[in-house]
């Protein structure tokens, strides 16, 4: 098996893993009156890791599997994950460099911007969503949640970008 | 060979098409699901099964730690209750035998059958706007939609579509929700939205003019609906919101149901109740 394909078997499995867990587990674990977005977490710190256009494609197919889900707004989530994931894969280092502080506010300006791209795609398809109130109500603290996630994930993440690097004989463009 | 500029952007163009068309055809509640859509949830189903009977177990550990000194006290105010509770349902036992002669003496049959199917909860919704609830049952075990949903203590939510092994239940907490309600002491009628995304709490809207709703207000299905059957209880007025004028404008309701908490269900299969004299036909 090619070691390409292997990379996109296991982040299929992450990804649909990331939805399991999100949806039977951290559902239940209302922080700040919320859930989180382990999809979003999941394809912001590819971004950081693999480069924005990775980024792109785990936000793309983890948003759809995750709207295919939901039944409600198909490909509203995918496309907002994918462009806030690219966003963060292209200004990450550019503006943060090497620092341990970049992945939390890349996971903090992602979840308040996807936040926002979805309730403006909501609204232009016909459902009006609050947006002052969507971003105190649900942006903050869907950005404060996910920046508390990220420190449990990134080390897994990167530590699995470094393994498939490995299999691939690629050098690593780690943060 | 790469593609040239020109049909990069006719490709990208046709994406943005087809994107718009299914987010726009997606956009309403819908009964029928795609088959995709059906796939993405029988497929992950068993293991959000799983994931959510462990969740419940830790749930369960760790609430009953932190719950320690509490669970003495609620353990000696349920024994009152469970005295208080068995007189009563002496004194209702009583009052059915008397119901059941009274029938007897007019000639009525009483036939009622509601089937209950019971339901686990074993995925909630992704995002923060959505509130539904994925529930372990489908159509396989005859869940239909359209379906009331509820609890011992109150109304949960209808079964919106089902696949062959789930279904997705809204929440009546869900903006998209709407209900008819009676203000169970004066009976007048009302409508029952959800309120706010991340709130656990009900808008009620009065439906007559001179509402007359007080804090502290139960608050009941109508029955007028095509889904839920009159009397189940929805929750109690907290607070109440009056216009210039002094009328009742709207209230706030907290449910009955604790959504946050929620792990078992039952489905209403059907709620057949027809009185008549030796009348057995089932009406709906």
């Amino acid at each position: 098996m090619r070691p390409s394909s292997v990379r996109y078997i296991v982040m299929t499995m992450v990804i649909l893993l990331a939805l399991v867990v999100q949806t039977a587990v951290l559902s239940r674990i209302h922080l700040f009156g919320v859930r989180p977005d382990l999809i979003l977490v999941l394809a912001s710190l590819t971004a950081l890791i693999r480069g924005s256009r990775s980024g792109f494609w785990v936000g793309l197919a983890g948003g759809l599997v995750g709207d295919l889900f939901t039944g409600s707004f198909v490909g509203l989530g995918a496309l907002s994950k994918a462009l806030t994931a690219y966003m963060v894969g292209t200004l990450g280092r550019r503006l943060f460099g090497e620092r341990i502080l970049v992945p939390l506010v890349a996971v903090a300006f992602a979840s308040l911007f996807e936040e926002w791209l979805y309730v403006m795609g909501a609204d232009l398809f016909g459902q009006a969503l609050p947006i002052v109130g969507g971003f105190t109500q649900v942006g903050l603290p869907v950005a404060g949640y996910n920046v508390v996630l990220t420190p449990l994930v990134f080390p897994w993440l990167l530590y699995l970008y470094r393994v498939l690097e490995r299999l691939e004989g690629e050098r690593s463009p780690v943060v | 060979m790469s593609q040239s500029p020109k049909v990069k952007r006719w490709l990208v163009a046709g994406l943005v098409f087809v994107a718009s068309a299914v987010i726009f055809l997606s956009s309403d509640p819908r009964t029928q699901l795609s088959w995709p859509e059906k796939i993405v949830r029988d497929t992950l189903a068993p293991v959000q099964d799983v994931l959510a009977g462990v969740g419940r177990s830790m749930s369960r550990t760790t609430e009953s730690i932190v719950a320690w000194r509490e669970l003495v006290h609620e353990n000696a105010r349920l024994k009152t209750d469970v005295e208080r509770l068995t007189r009563e349902v002496v004194a209702l036992q009583e009052a059915g035998r008397e119901n059941q002669r009274l029938r007897d003496a007019l000639g009525l049959v009483q036939t009622s059958t509601v089937k209950q199917i019971a339901v686990e909860i074993i995925a909630r919704p992704l995002d923060n706007w959505a509130n539904f609830v994925t529930v372990n049952k489908g159509s396989r075990a005859g869940i239909k939609p359209g379906m009331p949903v509820v609890t011992a203590h109150g109304v949960v939510g209808h079964v919106q579509n089902v696949t062959a092994g789930t279904a997705q239940v809204l929440l009546i907490i869900d903006r998209r929700s709407a209900i008819g309600a009676i203000v169970r002491r004066t009976s007048q009628l009302m409508l029952v939205e959800g309120a706010r995304p991340t709130a656990e709490a009900l808008h009620l809207k009065p439906l007559v003019r001179e509402a007359n709703v007080e804090v502290g207000d139960e608050i009941i299905t109508s029955g007028l609906s095509q889904i839920f059957p009159k009397g189940l209880p929805i929750g109690t007025v907290v607070s109440v919101k009056s216009d210039e004028y002094g009328f009742v404008e709207s209230a706030t309701v907290r449910p009955y149901v604790d959504f946050s908490r929620i792990e078992f269900a039952f489905a209403l299969a059907a709620a057949v109740d027809a009185e008549g004299e030796g009348d057995t036909s089932a009406s709906e």
